[in-house]
């Protein structure tokens, strides 16, 4: 059996008994048969424990109606007074709900979800109706992203206690049924009781607090859960007789809580981030590991206990999963990249429907009827007793004014995403770079006009890397632009295939995708990264054969001091905009994208 | 009602809750956006503010809490004079959130719906602008508000008046509110026009030093587990800056700017490169604020330094050649001019 199976049991026994305190639990799985298992377990503890069953669903795309509730334009029309829908959240209180696909979650509605997570309460505020509902709920994201570039909300992950991985649990891994259900035991209403009357010793908060700066986790509501969490498994260990939890306590709250958020592990530290930056982190603002030296808190039994506690309970995890975890927390804290959050709140065929605004329909504005329906409705009467007075025969059954058209509303009709693909090979890199992320930040400071999105992928040595996932924020922008690395050789074909891949995906998102490419062309390594200029200037040519096929608009920028043939060769290719400039300031790359966007 | 925290609890956060109290303390700044990463307590602080503002006498049964005593910027039947003494009320100042996904009728108020649909009557049922009125209104999630939501604010804010006009229906009536936003730059950033709005800023980051971290969780956990007892506790701490606050109330008007610090904020200000004049002018009455929780008659370079950053961060232009943030450039421009 493998033994991380009762550490997800465990935080399934967790978020039923009580769930609101733990906000929720990411499940990343694939669906199959063990989600299908631990899911069971789940509903088998909520039932147990009084929760409602089966437990209700919060679909991907759901609608701010569905969500937080509406007028009901039918049932208000049939009583003649408002009848005010409420929405899903309405119906959460005290209980858990499952958000399926979470990866593919509206920013919007996660915002919306966090929120009612915070205050265990929604303020709704629509259709002439305005409530305060209770909604105490916790939350089962079960997170399906399979691409590097997927990932769940963070703030969703923020505010969920728990993250388990059951992909790295077998099938046949799996104990006997009859296991789970000795989990199935618990007496919620005396672990309530018991629970008031425990607390954390000094050293235990401290310990707690250490072991987060050892993690590298910066969040310090990771800590506070896990916290709770000792407290909780102290009242549920019907053995423990004391007002402080355990040290094994401690070490199960370590291993639920905070080694799944790690973004370093003990002793290992900077192996993961040193290996070839030239600068280490610049800017010291940004830096904000807690400082493990300070020893003012900390004496040494604490810093044993902190050690104890931390080894024991990463015994609970397997190592590859916990490595595969710290590199993910790891990403995620680095480029902060809201998943795919950012972008597909900005998609506009697919997703949340943006509500409407008064107007007339036009070519390209079409009428939502729903709202003007809704808008309409409150007038029926006033409008009713009008036409009575005018002496108009023909009553129609539901009056409509101009004033109450609505039309839909997208964001952006055509969301551009600008990718920067930039050359980081060799010595002269450096400039390029420098004019690269200048130019990067001055469109970034035309999105506030425009809109746009903006992106990086930096090619060099053997890979081209996706340095900075498609954004409108400059502070992330700025980020991952401070440290780019320069140096090495120039694989293009790599180069291209990343990029066109990237504006392949932006495009079934509904955006337009534009290319910028900067590099001097002068291919050296191969698609398979071995070096060699023949190979890898035939793998760059196949490349941009295959590029041309998808119907994206690219601007090669030429940075060789003397404009060369190969460049110009593969740009034609792809069917790019070709622009030699050598010596381009930031200011006349950002003018020439602009330029070659605006035709 | 869940129970706020209380602000006297944060632990350090310095910057952050001087500026809730500056813009607290003097609406004409024009209110405080509090930005920062997941989990630093920002909306926390906000929400604690509610706790530390007065009473205000209003006029009694008014839904837009109009001053008695105030000549202009009143609602149309308080102003029609048809109560020539009208009846007063004491309420607390209002703390209003405009939650995510709030639609526009709500926000602006329209059509009463029960009674056009019951009575057949054309009424006004006033809106979350209405409430806040003489008040505050925050907005958590500031960035991810709906584009023609913040276009309306935007637009009321600056003329302190909300106008509703549809189908014989035209209502006028006051909105002058403090806006108070918090919100994550990593999530998209704002909009120029709205963060102009905004008087000060202020960036907030989790402390990283142990000991806070340590006080920090402690605080919360003890909190939770009763909140009325630790209200109790920090309850003295809240009346501490209740009290500071009403002294300060008293004390601003006669707080003195002599030509110096004039002069001070001026050259600080085209150091920088900050548009217009309004940066300067809410560095000088943000300064002032600062002077007047301290007790102070007069503003010295002190006051200034303390508020500069909050008050210009976010009025700077972007400079692409410099990686530094903008907090970084404020900062190092006091130190190259003020040393």
């Amino acid at each position: 059996m493998n033994p991380y199976w009762l550490t997800c049991l465990h935080v399934a026994q967790l978020m039923t008994l009580v769930p609101h305190e733990f906000g929720g639990v990411i499940v990343h799985a694939r669906s199959g048969p063990v989600r299908e298992r631990w899911l069971q377990t789940l509903e088998q503890l909520a039932r147990h424990h009084g929760l409602a069953t089966p437990l209700r669903k919060i679909p991907s795309g759901i609608s701010d109606e569905n969500l937080l509730g509406g007028l009901d334009i039918e049932a208000t029309i049939i009583a003649g007074k408002p009848i005010f829908r409420p929405g899903l959240l309405s119906h959460c209180d005290q209980s858990l709900v499952i958000l399926p696909m979470a990866e593919r979650v509206e920013a919007g509605t996660v915002a919306r979800i966090a929120a009612a997570l915070d205050h265990g309460a929604i303020q709704v505020e629509r259709d002439g109706h305005g409530e305060r509902i209770a909604c105490a709920m916790g939350v089962i994201a079960l997170d399906e992203s399979i691409e590097e570039d997927e990932s769940v909300n963070p703030k969703l992950i923020e505010r969920c206690a728990f993250y388990i991985d059951l992909d790295s649990i077998a099938w046949h891994d799996l104990p006997d049924a009859k296991l789970d259900a000795e989990f199935i035991d618990l007496d919620r209403e005396n672990i309530q009781e018991r629970v008031e009357q425990i607390t954390l010793g000094d050293e235990q908060y401290v310990a707690l607090v250490g072991i987060a700066a050892q993690l590298g986790i910066i969040s310090l509501r990771a800590v506070q859960f896990a916290a709770r969490a000792a407290r909780y498994l102290a009242a549920m260990d019907l053995e423990w007789h004391e007002s402080e939890p355990s040290k094994e306590h401690l070490e199960r709250a370590v291993t639920l809580v905070l080694l799944p958020r790690a973004t370093q592990l003990p002793n290992t530290t900077d192996e993961t981030q040193a290996e070839d930056e030239p600068n280490p982190e610049p800017d010291t603002e940004e830096n904000e590991e807690a400082n493990s030296e300070e020893t003012s808190s900390r004496n040494q039994e604490t810093e044993v206990l902190e050690d104890q506690v931390l080894e024991a309970a990463q015994a609970a995890i397997p190592r590859e999963l916990l490595d595969r975890l710290t590199q993910l927390a790891l990403v995620r804290q680095k480029n902060h990249s809201a998943g795919k959050a950012g972008a597909s709140q900005l998609s506009h065929q697919r997703g949340r429907p943006m509500g409407s605004k008064p107007g007339m329909p036009s070519g390209n504005q079409r009428l939502s009827l729903m709202d003007t329906l809704r808008a309409a409705v409150p007038w029926q009467r006033i409008r009713q007793v009008q036409l009575k007075s005018s002496q108009n025969p023909s009553q129609p059954k539901i009056l409509i004014r101009k004033d109450d058209l609505r039309i839909k509303r997208y964001r952006q009709r055509n969301q551009t995403l600008t990718t920067f693909v930039v050359d980081a090979s060799g010595s002269a890199a450096i400039n390029r770079l420098a004019e690269a992320k200048g130019a990067v930040e001055l469109l970034l400071a035309e999105c506030y006009v425009r809109r746009d999105q903006v992106a990086l992928i930096s090619f060099r040595g053997s890979e081209a890397e996706l340095l900075l996932s498609p954004t409108r924020s400059l502070v992330r922008a700025k980020r991952s632009l401070a440290s780019l690395p320069g140096g090495g050789g120039t694989p293009l074909a790599l180069a291209i295939d990343t990029a066109f891949a990237l504006a392949k995906g932006s495009l079934k998102k509904g955006m337009t995708p534009t290319l910028v490419f900067l590099t001097d062309g002068r291919a050296n390594i191969a698609r398979d990264g071995t070096p060699g200029r023949t190979q890898a200037q035939v793998d760059a040519e196949q490349s941009a054969k295959l590029a041309s096929q998808i119907k994206v608009r690219s601007l090669w920028i030429d940075t060789s001091p003397q404009a060369r043939e190969e460049g110009g060769h593969i740009a034609r290719l792809i069917g790019s905009y070709y622009l030699p400039l050598p010596h381009a300031r930031a200011h006349e790359l950002s003018q020439a994208v602009l330029g070659v966007l605006h035709t | 009602m869940t129970r706020n925290y209380p602000f006297s609890a944060i632990v350090g956060q310095e910057d952050m809750k001087l500026a809730i109290l500056v813009a607290a303390l003097e609406p004409s700044i024009g209110g405080v956006l509090v930005m920062g990463d997941r989990g630093t307590g920002k909306s926390t602080a906000v929400r604690g503010l509610a706790a530390l503002l007065p009473t205000m006498t209003v006029v009694k049964d008014c839904a837009y809490g109009c001053d008695p005593k105030a000549m202009a910027g009143l609602c149309t039947i308080c102003s029609s004079g048809a109560k020539t003494k009208p009846k007063t009320e004491l309420r607390p100042v209002p703390v209003v959130d405009l939650p995510l996904g709030a639609t526009e009728d709500r926000v602006l108020g329209a059509l009463d719906i029960e009674k056009a649909l019951t009575l057949g009557e054309k009424a006004f049922e006033p809106g979350l602008l209405a409430k806040a009125n003489r008040g505050f209104l925050y907005i958590d999630e500031v960035n991810l508000l709906d584009d023609h939501l913040v276009d309306l604010l935007i637009d009321v804010a600056a003329s302190g008046q909300n106008v509703v006009e549809r189908e014989g229906l035209s209502v006028r009536h006051p909105a002058r509110f403090v806006l108070v936003g918090s919100g994550n730059p990593e999530e998209g950033e704002l909009r120029p026009q709205l963060l102009d709005r905004f008087g000060l800023a202020v960036e907030v980051k989790t402390p990283s030093d142990m000991p806070s971290r340590v006080e920090i969780i402690k605080r919360r956990d003890a909190f939770e587990r009763n909140p009325e007892a630790f209200m109790k506790i920090w309850d003295k701490e809240d009346a501490k800056i209740r009290e500071m606050m009403a002294n300060a109330r008293k004390k601003l008007a006669s707080v003195k700017v002599d030509d110096k610090l004039l002069h001070d904020a001026s050259t600080l200000c085209a150091h920088l490169g900050t548009d217009g004049l309004r940066g300067e002018l809410t560095l000088l009455r943000a300064s002032r604020a600062v002077a007047a929780l301290d007790g102070k008659n007069k503003v010295t370079r002190d006051h200034l330094k303390r508020i500069a950053v909050p008050a210009l961060q976010h009025r700077l232009r972007r400079n692409p050649l410099d990686e530094s943030s903008s907090a970084t450039r404020v900062q190092r421009a006091l130190d190259e001019l003020f040393a």
